[in-house]
C-alpha cells in the first residue's frame, strides 16, 4: 500500500490519485448516488395515521424514536469534524468523511422535517436527550468516547491508537451498527401494519446510508488493525468486547422504556433479542467471538429489509432511484 | 421460532376484538418467510376479523350476511338502490363460502384496507368478499334488461370470484355504489389559455376524487416569455402550472383508499422539454419540481430519426407552432422541417425557438429515466398510426399507465374503462392453457366491460360524450409470467415472445368477435363508420400502415394462426366498441388475483411489494412447488433470503432451475421489448411495458429504447434500474471483515482496471486518469 490512512500531512491539499484505499473511494462513489432529501417524501397519511389509527403507547415510541435519532445524528458528526478528521489523513477516506458528516446533517434535517410535520410534542422531542435518562445514557455513552480521544488524540503512540480504536468502534460500530439498526426495527415494525410509512421511507434511505457508514467503519477499522498489528491482544479485544456489551445494556434499558406496554406487532423483549443478534454479528465483523448465540427474533425484518423490493407504481415512495450517473 | 406476540397482550386487551386479531395476523405474518403456510394462517384470520367486523361479532353464513349486508347497506346509503331490483334469494344462494380461500393474504389485506364497503358514518366494514364480488356484479348487471340481470349477476360473479377476471379498481371499489364511477383512465388535451388550465384543474380534480387516473397533453402551453395578450406582459411558461397540479392531484387521496394520480405528455420539441425533465429531481427550486405528477414524453418519428441520424433537432414555443400536437407521421415531419428551416432563415423569433443536437436531449431524456424514473417515452406516431379510431381526431397523449391511445379534442375527453383476464387461472394442472375456457372469459368479460359505459356515472360532460360515442374498452391480462413459469419457460427464452404472440392474438380474436356479437345485438357504436373497423382494418394490418407512413421496417414477425378472415367481414358490418383491448399494468388486481401482473415477470424469487396497504412478501410460487418436488426448500429457502432471490447465489440450487427462474434484472431488456411488440401487434390500444435494466449508464438504455420504437410499441412504462448496492441484512449474517459486499468488490475491480489488475499505484493505470 502507498499511503497509510492516518498521519499525513493535514493541512495538504488534497491529491487523490493514485488511491491506496479503492475501498474507501468505492463508498464515496455509491454515497453520491444515494442522495436524497426529506422533502421528497409526503407525510399525509402519516399525520392522518397518528390521528385516527394509532393509540397512545404508538404515539410514544415514535417520539421516543425521533427524540433519540435527530439529536443522535449530530453526534457522529461532531465526533467526524472534531476527532477524525484530523487524524485520518488518506484523501480518499478524507472524502469519505466529508460526504459522511453532510449526510448525517441530512439526517438531522430529516428527523426535524418528521418532527416539524407530525402533530407530536416538539418541545418534549427535542429536549427528550437531556430529559430522558435512557437517552441521555446512551448520548453520555458517546460523548465519552468522543472526550477521552479528543483530550490525547495521538496516533503515535499505542494507547493513543487504541484509543481511537475504542471510538470508532463506539461510532461506526455500536452507534451506527446497533443503536441505530434497533431503531430502524422500531421504526419498520409500524411499516408491517400499514402505519407511518412516509416516515419509513426516510427510514429506508437511512438505512441505506447507515449501511455504507458500517461498511466504511468496519473497513477502516480492519485496514487500521492490519496497519499497526501490535494493537490488537487479546485484552484489548476483550475490551472493545466490553464496550459492545456495556452498549447492548443501554440500549435495552432504552427499549423497554421505549416499549413499556407491547405494542401489536413488537414488544422489548423481542427488539432487545434483536440488539444481541446484531451485536453478535458486530462481534464477528471485529474478528471477535459472539457473545449471545442467539437466533434472530425478529425474521420479519426480511420482508422489510433484506429481500429486493418493488414499490406498485404511485402508491409509495421509491427509494431505489440512484442518482449522479455518467452522462454517457 | 419465537412468538413476538406474547400473549400476556391478548389477555390484557381481550375485550378489543380488532386488536386480537391484529396479534394473531401480525403473529402468523411474522413467521415469514420461514413458515410459507403461516400466510395461509394470517389470510384464515383476517377473513374471520372481516367477518367478525361485517356482521357485527354474530357468525352468519353467507347468504344471511348477504341478505342483512345489501338491505343495510341501501338502507344506510352504501349502495345503490337499484340493487334491490335483482332476485336476491338467487344471488344470496349462489355465494361461494370456498372462493374466500382463493384470496391470498395481501390479496385479503388490500380488500380490508380499501375495496369492502364501509358504513359511510362509522367506516366499519360491511362487506365480506364473497359479497364484493357479487355487489360488484350486480353494479354491472343493472345496465341489463330487469327479466336477465340476476342471470347476469350470477355469470359475473362466477368469473370474478373464481378470480378467472377482474375489473379494474374503480369498478371494484364503486360498482353498485351510489357513486359508480367506474372507468380507470382519463385523457385530456390542455389549451393554451388560463381558462382551459384553470378549467382542466376543476375537471381533474372531479375526475381525481372517484378514482379515475389522469393522462392529459401538455404540449399546447406556451413557454416561457411568449407574450401574453391583453396584459402587456410574458409568460411564466409551462412549468409553474404543473406544480399547481401537483400540487391539486396531491390534495386528492380518494377518502385514502387511492392517490390522485396524473401523468402529464409533453413533446420533445416543446421549449421548456429541458426543465420538464428536471420536474422529478430531488434538488432544485422546489417551485419547478413535482413529486406527484408523474411525467412522460410524447414522442414524435421525426426524433427517433434524428436520434438515429446524428442529426440536430430543434425546440419551438408552441405559441409559434400551435399546429404541431395536432399532426403526426409524415405530415408532422414536413411541417417540422419546414418550420426548422424558417428559424434557420430568420423567420422565427430568437426567443421562440433553440437547436441542439438530437442525441444530447436523447441522453439528458434517458439519464433523467434512470435515476427518477421519469419521464416515461411513448411514441405518438405509432400511436395514432396504429389507432382504430384515426380519423376521428388526433391522440395527444396515452393515459396514466400508458396502455389507453384515444383521440381528445376541445370537446372531448377521452374514457376508458378495464378488466383483465387472469392468465393463471386458465392453467391445466400440466401447466398448460385451457384456451376454451379463455375464450369463454374474454366474452363474458367483454360484455362486462361494455355495460360500464352505460351504467357509469361520469364525472364530467366532455368524458360522457366522448364514452358514448366511441364506447372503448380495454380488455387486458395478469398472470403472464407465471403461466410462463408454470410451462417450464424462462422470460429470457424466445419461446416466451412466441407464446406472448399466440396468446394475444388468441385474446384479440375472441375480444373482438365478442365485441362483434355486441354489436349485433346492442348496435355498434356511433362513430363506428368512421373508423378503421369499418374498413375492415385489423390491428395487425396497421403493423405494415406505420411502416409504410415511417418509411423503414417494423421489426415485427407478422404470422397469424386464427381465421382472422372471416372475423374481418364480421369486423366490416359492426363492432360495438371503438377500443377493445389495452394491456394495463394491473398492479393492484393482480395482487387480488393472487398472480403476477400484466406481462411483468417475477421481480426476484423472493422479494417484497410495498404497496398503500402494506409492505407483502412474495416468493415465486412456482419455483416453491418445484423446490419441494425436488425436497430441497428446507434447505435453500434461508439461502434464498440471503441471496436476495437471486438462484445463481444459491449454493448447491439446480442449474435448470437457476435458467428457468431468472430475476428481473437477468432477463436482457430486449426480451421484454419483443414480448411487448408481440402482443402489441394484436392490441388495437397500448401496451403497458415495464423495463427492467441492470445497466449502469445512461448510454446502455439507448439500444433498448430505439428497439422499442423500430418494433411498433406505441409505449415504454416505468423504468426500473438494478440498484447498485444492498443495504445491510437485518437477517442474514454477512461478516464484513472477511467477506466484503459484492457492491464494494464490484466498485474496487472497476477502480482496478478494467481487467480487475491491481492498480500499480503509479499513476498510468485508467481509473487514476
Amino acid at each position: 500500500m502507498g499511503r497509510k490512512l492516518l498521519g499525513g500531512d493535514p493541512l495538504a491539499a488534497v491529491e487523490l490519485f493514485p488511491l491506496s484505499h479503492p475501498w474507501a473511494y468505492a463508498h464515496v462513489q455509491q454515497a453520491k448516488h444515494n442522495t436524497w432529501f426529506p422533502e421528497e417524501v409526503p407525510l399525509h397519511d402519516d399525520v392522518r395515521d397518528w390521528y385516527e389509527r394509532m393509540s397512545d403507547e404508538e404515539r410514544h415510541a415514535v417520539e421516543m424514536f425521533l427524540g433519540f435519532f435527530d439529536p443522535m445524528e449530530s453526534l457522529v458528526t461532531t465526533n467526524l469534524v472534531l476527532g477524525l478528521y484530523r487524524v485520518v489523513t488518506a484523501p480518499e477516506a478524507r472524502l469519505y468523511l466529508a460526504r459522511q458528516a453532510w449526510e448525517e446533517a441530512n439526517h438531522v434535517m430529516a428527523f426535524e422535517y418528521v418532527i416539524k410535520t407530525l402533530p407530536v410534542d416538539r418541545a418534549r422531542v427535542f429536549r427528550l436527550h437531556r430529559d430522558h435518562p435512557a437517552v441521555a445514557a446512551k448520548e453520555a455513552f458517546q460523548r465519552r468516547l468522543t472526550e477521552a480521544w479528543l483530550a490525547a488524540p495521538e496516533i503515535e503512540t499505542v494507547e493513543g491508537l487504541r484509543r481511537l480504536v475504542r471510538n470508532l468502534v463506539g461510532y461506526f460500530v455500536v452507534l451506527e451498527g446497533i443503536f441505530f439498526y434497533s431503531g430502524f426495527a422500531l421504526a419498520l415494525a409500524f411499516r408491517q401494519r400499514n402505519l407511518m410509512r412516509g416516515l419509513c421511507s426516510i427510514v429506508d434511505w437511512v438505512l441505506k446510508d447507515e449501511s455504507l457508514h458500517l461498511s466504511f467503519g468496519i473497513h477502516l477499522i480492519t485496514t487500521i488493525l492490519e496497519e499497526h498489528p501490535e494493537l490488537m491482544t487479546p485484552a484489548f479485544g476483550e475490551e472493545l468486547r466490553a464496550l459492545v456489551l456495556e452498549a447492548v445494556h443501554l440500549e435495552e434499558a432504552y427499549n423497554r422504556a421505549v416499549l413499556p406496554e407491547p405494542l401489536i406487532g413488537l414488544d422489548a423483549e423481542a427488539l432487545n433479542g434483536y440488539v444481541r443478534y446484531v451485536a453478535d454479528r458486530r462481534l464477528e465483523e471485529l474478528g471477535l467471538p459472539a457473545a449471545f448465540g442467539h437466533p434472530n427474533p425478529l425474521r420479519w425484518m426480511a420482508t422489510q429489509v433484506d429481500v429486493p423490493e418493488i414499490v406498485n407504481f404511485f402508491e409509495a415512495r421509491n427509494v431505489h432511484y440512484e442518482v449522479g450517473r455518467e452522462r454517457t | 421460532m419465537a412468538t413476538v406476540v406474547s400473549s400476556r397482550y391478548d389477555l390484557q386487551r381481550g375485550a378489543d376484538r380488532h386488536a386480537t386479531f391484529d396479534s394473531r395476523i401480525l403473529a402468523a405474518l411474522q413467521q415469514l418467510p420461514d413458515r410459507p403456510e403461516a400466510e395461509r394462517e394470517a389470510a384464515g384470520c383476517l377473513l374471520e376479523k372481516i367477518a367478525d367486523e361485517a356482521d357485527g361479532g354474530e357468525r352468519l353464513d353467507y347468504a344471511e350476511h348477504f341478505r342483512r349486508y345489501v338491505r343495510y347497506g341501501i338502507a344506510r346509503g352504501a349502495l345503490d338502490p337499484r340493487l334491490g331490483t335483482f332476485d336476491f334469494e338467487r344471488l344470496a344462494r349462489a355465494l361461494d363460502p370456498s372462493r374466500d380461500r382463493l384470496l391470498g393474504y395481501a390479496a385479503l389485506a388490500t380488500l380490508a384496507d380499501r375495496y369492502l364497503v364501509r358504513d359511510p358514518e362509522t367506516r366499519r366494514i360491511l362487506e365480506r368478499p364473497q359479497a364484493l364480488f357479487m355487489r360488484v356484479a350486480m353494479g354491472l348487471a343493472l345496465a341489463e334488461a330487469p327479466e336477465v340481470r340476476t342471470a347476469w349477476a350470477l355469470r359475473w360473479y362466477d368469473l370474478m370470484s373464481s378470480l378467472r377476471y377482474l375489473p379494474s379498481t374503480p369498478t371494484l371499489f364503486n360498482a353498485g355504489t351510489p357513486h359508480h364511477q367506474l372507468a380507470s383512465c382519463y385523457l385530456a388535451d390542455v389549451e393554451d389559455s388560463l381558462e382551459s388550465i384553470l378549467g382542466s384543474a376543476y375537471e381533474f380534480g372531479m375526475l381525481a376524487k372517484y378514482a379515475g387516473g389522469i393522462g392529459t397533453a401538455v404540449t399546447r402551453l406556451r413557454a416561457v416569455g411568449a407574450p401574453v395578450r391583453g396584459i402587456n406582459g410574458t409568460s411564466g411558461g409551462l412549468i409553474p402550472f404543473l406544480h399547481l397540479y401537483d400540487a391539486l392531484i396531491a390534495s386528492i387521496s380518494q377518502g385514502g383508499r387511492r392517490r390522485g394520480t396524473m401523468c402529464v405528455y409533453l413533446e420533445p420539441w416543446h421549449l421548456e422539454v429541458e426543465a420538464f425533465l428536471d420536474l422529478r429531481r430531488n434538488a432544485g427550486d422546489p417551485y419547478r419540481r413535482t413529486h406527484q405528477l408523474n411525467t412522460a414524453l410524447w414522442i414524435p418519428d421525426e426524433f427517433l430519426a434524428r436520434v438515429e441520424a446524428d442529426e440536430p433537432w430543434y425546440l419551438f414555443d408552441p405559441a409559434v407552432a400551435p399546429e404541431l400536437p395536432d399532426l403526426f407521421g409524415r405530415a408532422f415531419s414536413e411541417r417540422y422541417r419546414t418550420l426548422c428551416a424558417q428559424a434557420e432563415a430568420g423567420l422565427v423569433p430568437a426567443r421562440a425557438w433553440r437547436r441542439l443536437p438530437a442525441r444530447q436531449l436523447w441522453l439528458a431524456i434517458l439519464a433523467s429515466l434512470m435515476e427518477t424514473g421519469h419521464p416515461w417515452i411513448t411514441f405518438k406516431d405509432a400511436g395514432n398510426v396504429r389507432s382504430q379510431l384515426r380519423g376521428l381526431g388526433v391522440i395527444h397523449s396515452s393515459n396514466l399507465c400508458t396502455e389507453i391511445f384515444l383521440p381528445t379534442s376541445r370537446e372531448e375527453v377521452a374514457v376508458c374503462n378495464l378488466g383483465s383476464v387472469n392468465l393463471a387461472r386458465h392453467c391445466t394442472s400440466d401447466g398448460q392453457l385451457d384456451w376454451a375456457k379463455l375464450a369463454e372469459t374474454v366474452r363474458t368479460a367483454l360484455r362486462a366491460l361494455d355495460n360500464v359505459i352505460d351504467v357509469n356515472l361520469y364525472p364530467s360532460e366532455r368524458a360522457a360524450r366522448a364514452n358514448r360515442r366511441n364506447r372503448p374498452v380495454g380488455l387486458g391480462l395478469m398472470g403472464f409470467a407465471e403461466v410462463l413459469a408454470r410451462a417450464g419457460i424462462s422470460y429470457a427464452d424466445p419461446r416466451a415472445a412466441e407464446f406472448a404472440d399466440r396468446l394475444a392474438e388468441f385474446l384479440s380474436y375472441h375480444a373482438i368477435a365478442a365485441s362483434c356479437a355486441l354489436a349485433d345485438e346492442r348496435g355498434s357504436f356511433p362513430n363506428f363508420l368512421r373508423s378503421r373497423w369499418a374498413e375492415g382494418v385489423l390491428p395487425l394490418d396497421t403493423v405494415d400502415e406505420l411502416a409504410a407512413e415511417r418509411g423503414i421496417p417494423v421489426e415485427v414477425d407478422r404470422a397469424q394462426r386464427l381465421p382472422w378472415e372471416e372475423l374481418r367481414e364480421r369486423v366490416r358490418r359492426g363492432m360495438r366498441n371503438g377500443a377493445v383491448m389495452a394491456i394495463a399494468p394491473t398492479a393492484t388486481i393482480a395482487l387480488i388475483a393472487g398472480t403476477t401482473p400484466s406481462l411483468d415477470p417475477y421481480y426476484a424469487n423472493v422479494f417484497s411489494r410495498q404497496t398503500l396497504s402494506g409492505k407483502f412478501l412474495e416468493v415465486n410460487p412456482v419455483l416453491v412447488e418445484e423446490l419441494c418436488r425436488r425436497g430441497l426448500w428446507e434447505r435453500l429457502l434461508p439461502e434464498l433470503v440471503a441471496a436476495r432471490g437471486d438462484l445463481r447465489a444459491v449454493p448447491g440450487c439446480p442449474p435448470d432451475l437457476v435458467e428457468r427462474f431468472p430475476t428481473a434484472y437477468q432477463v436482457p431488456p430486449e426480451a421484454y421489448v419483443e414480448v411487448a411488440a408481440r402482443v402489441q401487434k394484436w392490441v388495437d390500444m397500448g401496451v403497458s411495458r415495464n423495463l427492467y435494466h441492470a445497466a449502469d449508464r445512461p448510454g446502455q438504455l439507448s439500444a433498448v429504447y430505439l428497439a422499442a420504437w423500430r418494433k411498433g410499441l406505441k409505449s415504454t412504462y416505468y423504468c426500473f434500474v438494478r440498484p447498485r448496492m444492498e443495504v445491510e441484512p437485518a437477517t442474514v449474517a454477512v461478516n464484513k471483515a472477511r467477506r466484503r459486499p459484492q457492491w464494494v468488490r464490484r466498485l474496487e475491480e472497476e477502480l482496478r482496471g478494467a481487467e480487475g489488475n491491481v492498480c500499480a499505484l503509479d499513476g498510468t493505470c485508467e481509473s487514476c486518469q
